[in-house]
């Protein structure tokens, strides 16, 4: 559990026990903060030591597939491989290796434990806007644009805008910049060899 | 990670600070068994998860940054008000100038006032304590608030109020010290 009293972030004194808990502003004894403490039992759980693995006795028994000297407790949900406790990870149940998490984690195929994404559609949104201020720069960003969007068009969204609505901006404003290219290399060439 | 699995603990998303465009914009979902915070930059996001059964404290704290946008907002109407009201020869043009952007203060100096007192709301689990920028109203942490207590004691339970209390008092006892050790000849 947590081993302090609750503080006052701002002041560090200790708060009182008649401000827990209470659902409404209470000012701090020490700064005179408005505050409002709410705590769950998770505050008061003892954290527990972590596992120990144990070492092989017998002539026969079962290993860790990466602590060889370490009785094997069971097998990864992943790979099938047998694993220590030290190397069990459990995650909501499911029993897997350091590999198979961090595979897992890299191609997005267990939930809750990845850590970020990038935005492809914003980065195409903003190659697609940012060069027209140099315009001639469009003629390189705009196919960059296309082979952005194609090639990121099944990555993972953002939570927060999920839809795909950005990258068919992209595309449309891009196509019509290679359009306008397309037109202004045909009027050129028309305006040389007229002369 | 399923999408569709989320929802918006507040509709607001929100910078810790308005002038650095650079900050990261933050956003909180919440799922079944975890609260999702979501650092956004132009190009990137970041995911920092709160898992129901390990949240340890939520804790509202009042700020002044309503106090603030007041005693900013307060003197430029007044200075923009004045403005309009002596100078009475100013161009049409000057003049639509001070008059939108008196409107202007004064609707954002009344919305400060309405939304109510605002604040910095702090979770807590045994490993990371960190701040929720979107909760930045009492009345929105609140509502919040009403929200995910239920999901925390469905993960935890409940302690009754004077359990919690048996508990915090046990913290604040100071601990009992340990005999010294005394051998078998105590010379």
């Amino acid at each position: 559990m947590s081993s302090q009293r609750p503080r006052c972030p701002e002041c560090r004194t200790p708060i009182r026990e008649s401000e827990i808990n209470q659902l409404q502003l209470a000012p701090c004894s020490g700064c005179n903060s408005l505050l409002q403490v709410e705590l769950f039992p998770a505050f008061f759980r003892a954290s527990s030591a972590g596992q120990t693995a144990d070492e092989v006795l017998l002539e026969g028994e079962s290993t860790c597939f990466y602590h060889p000297t370490k009785k094997a407790v069971l097998p990864c949900s992943g790979c099938g491989r047998f694993l220590c406790s030290l190397c069990d990870c459990d995650l909501g149940g499911n029993h897997i290796c350091p590999t198979c998490l961090e595979a897992g984690r890299t191609k997005l195929k267990i939930k809750n434990i990845e850590r970020q994404r990038t935005r492809y559609d914003n980065i195409a949104l903003a190659l697609v806007f940012f060069p027209m201020i140099l315009f001639y720069v469009t003629i390189i960003t705009a196919p960059l644009v296309i082979v952005l969007t194609v090639r990121h068009w099944n990555s993972p969204p953002s939570l927060i805008q999920q839809t795909r609505v950005r990258y068919v901006i992209a595309i449309a404003l891009a196509a019509l910049q290679i359009v306008g290219w397309g037109v202004l290399i045909v009027v050129l060439i028309g305006m040389f060899y007229a002369r | 990670m399923p999408v569709s699995n989320y929802r918006r603990l507040t509709w607001r998303s929100r910078r810790p600070t308005r002038i650095a465009l650079a900050v990261p914009r933050t956003t909180l979902l919440f799922g079944d068994d975890h609260i999702l915070k979501v650092d956004s930059t132009l190009f990137a996001e970041s995911y920092k998860r709160f898992f129901f059964r390990d949240i340890q404290s939520i804790t509202i704290k009042t700020n002044r940054r309503r106090e603030i946008w007041n005693i900013v907002l307060g003197p430029l109407l007044a200075i923009l008000v004045l403005e309009r009201l002596l100078d009475t020869g100013a161009g049409n043009a000057l003049a639509a100038t001070v008059t939108i952007t008196a409107l202007l203060s004064a609707v954002l100096l009344v919305i400060n006032n309405l939304c109510g007192a605002t604040c910095d709301v702090r979770i807590q689990t045994a490993v990371q304590a960190d701040t929720l920028p979107p909760l930045s109203r009492v009345k929105r942490a609140n509502q919040a608030l009403e929200l995910i207590r239920p999901l925390i004691i469905q993960a935890q339970g409940q302690l009754t109020p004077e359990e919690t209390l048996a508990r915090v008092r046990e913290l604040a006892a100071p601990p009992v010290p340990k005999p010294a050790p005394t051998g078998p000849l105590n010379l």
